[in-house]
């Protein structure tokens, strides 16, 4: 049995959050302009199709943007507890795969979207969250072959570790 | 104590088993939910079957044959019973009938029947806030079953009248409120399995008022049911104060349904000209149902939450006989998405807008 670490498909994040790195800038257009009937869009009202790609691009865009409006005291919770989740997960046994490795990742990613979402202020709360739900909503769908679109259940240890979510920094 | 008359014991040995045939043995009798009775899903009904002789046992609730869901399936000297989980709330009407034994001086074989008329209490609160307003509250959907009417497939046709996704299925389904004159539309969409999205809205044509609902449970708003072979309960799915702080997954239904009704309609699209005019529209069998608004402007539910308004400023209208000028994020969408022209697909006026075949409101 082998355990597979996903911290290295983190990394990428943990820098693009940090500012470390600028993957996709700030000043990008937003990958997803809207949401309607469970669709994406971008900003010339082109559907955008959910790829794996565009997902992870998505989420690199919004964990930047939102991270860096974070407080330092809550980046440092950000930072401390991102990597919790990724050095706590390990997937077991090979179940999925690295395929499985990677749709956790985004999994994760989303999960730290909503955190980030309630901790800085927005204008349209509702608006970013809706497209974070219609990711994870693409989630629990295989993104990635074999069987695309057959439905994916995440490993019981991540959804555990999710129920489990970062503490609210504002409290601090 | 006098002794009672010989005719008296001879008039009882006739009217005995005449009462006690019928009362106890050969009727039909509905013995739950109670008659007049105000009952919480789910509903079980009990139905008491005397000896069938002829026609067996059937079983309708709301004019819709539930037989099949009684168990024991053909009783016959039993009590037989259903469990209907998801009952809508409102006024429901169970018929039980059979072909019985009867006795009168001799026993013979005839219809038995029993009505039970109950009242069942399944709102959510947005459910109760909508149907104070006005606004038709539609039973739980599905394909089967249920008083949902499908219209048509907006992808048949030549397609493309499907505002959103092009040339991907989407199917129509109309509900007709029997006292409360609006409208509720179905959209259940893509090929009906888990993902594929469907969403309902009702609009009261008397104040204007909306509600929305989509195929994803409150308790997991991440999870699209589908719709194929789905029951979707109301009381159970994402609704309009879920929608307005973006708890769902379909988007906010606002951003786009605006104008001064919630229906976003291509008019001359066939399966969308039988919902916009016809006798679903005002017509001699359309009863209460229309798409259109008595007066005023739509105002969705629930009111008082940031951004999840009727954006679209009045007047800025496109001839007035369907909807008004959207933004210009959504004018662009429509004139881009699937590289689909923009002909017939909201918020433009009917073709045969001039000729009045709109119905009336």
């Amino acid at each position: 049995m082998r355990n597979i670490s996903i911290k290295g498909a983190a990394a990428l994040f943990l820098s693009a959050a940090l500012g470390w790195s600028s993957v996709t800038g700030a000043q990008a257009p937003e990958p997803i302009a809207f949401i309607g009937h469970g669709a994406m869009f971008d900003d010339t009202g082109k559907q955008i199709q959910a790829t794996p790609a565009f997902i992870e691009k998505a989420q690199a865009y919004y964990i930047e943007t939102l991270s860096a409006q974070l407080q330092p005291s809550q980046k440092a919770k950000f930072s401390a507890e991102r990597e919790r989740y990724f050095k706590t997960y390990k997937r077991s046994g090979d179940g999925g795969g690295q395929e499985g490795v990677k749709q956790d990742t985004l999994i994760i990613n989303a999960a730290l979207i909503d955190w980030l979402i309630k901790e800085v202020p927005q204008s349209d709360f509702g608006d970013l969250q809706g497209k974070n739900n219609l990711i994870k909503a693409k989630l629990r769908y295989r993104l990635f072959p074999p069987e695309v679109g057959a439905p994916y259940a995440a490993p019981q240890e991540l959804m555990n570790l999710l129920k489990h979510p970062l503490p609210d920094a504002r409290k601090d | 104590m006098k002794a009672p008359h010989a005719s008296y014991y001879a008039a009882r040995r006739l009217l005995v088993p005449t009462l006690l045939g019928c009362l106890l043995v050969n009727c039909v009798s509905i013995t739950a939910p109670p008659k007049s009775g105000n009952v919480l899903n789910p509903v079980v009904a009990k139905v008491k079957v005397g000896n069938v002789c002829g026609t067996a046992f059937r079983a309708f609730l709301d004019g819709l044959d539930v037989t099949a869901q009684f168990s024991p399936v053909a009783p016959s000297s039993a009590t037989t019973q259903a469990t209907f989980p998801g009952l809508s709330s409102g006024t429901h009407t169970l018929t039980a009938s059979a072909e019985v034994q009867h006795w009168a001086l001799f026993p013979y074989c005839s219809n038995a029947s029993d009505t039970a008329t109950f009242k069942v209490n399944a709102d959510t609160a947005y459910m109760a806030d909508c149907r104070a307003q006005g606004v038709p509250i539609p039973p739980d959907w599905a394909e089967t079953g249920t008083s949902w009417v499908n219209q048509g497939n907006l992808n048949t046709n030549g397609g493309g009248t499907n505002l959103l996704l092009g040339a991907d299925d989407a199917h129509v389904w109309t509900y007709t409120d029997p006292n409360v004159r609006g409208a509720c539309v179905a959209l259940p969409r893509g090929s009906g399995g888990p993902g594929s999205l469907a969403g309902i809205i009702c609009q009261s044509a008397t104040t204007g008022k909306a509600c929305f609902w989509d195929n994803q449970r409150k308790t997991d708003p991440t999870n699209v049911l589908g719709w194929s072979g789905q029951r979707l309960v109301i009381s159970e799915l994402v609704d309009g104060p879920i929608m307005a702080a973006g708890g769902n997954v379909g988007g906010r239904c606002t951003n786009c349904h605006s104008g001064n009704n919630v229906f976003l309609i291509s008019p001359d699209d066939p399966t969308w000209a039988k919902v916009l005019r016809g006798p679903l529209n005002g017509g001699p069998s359309g009863g209460q149902f229309t798409t259109q608004l008595a007066s005023g402007r739509y105002t969705p539910l629930p009111v008082g939450v940031t951004n999840w308004v009727n954006g679209v400023a009045s007047g800025s209208n496109c001839g007035g006989a369907c909807h008004e000028l959207p933004p210009s994020t959504i004018r662009t969408m429509r004139n881009n998405v699937n590289a689909i022209p923009p002909v017939n697909r909201m918020p433009m006026p009917p073709a045969c807008a001039a000729a009045g075949c709109i119905g009336s409101p």
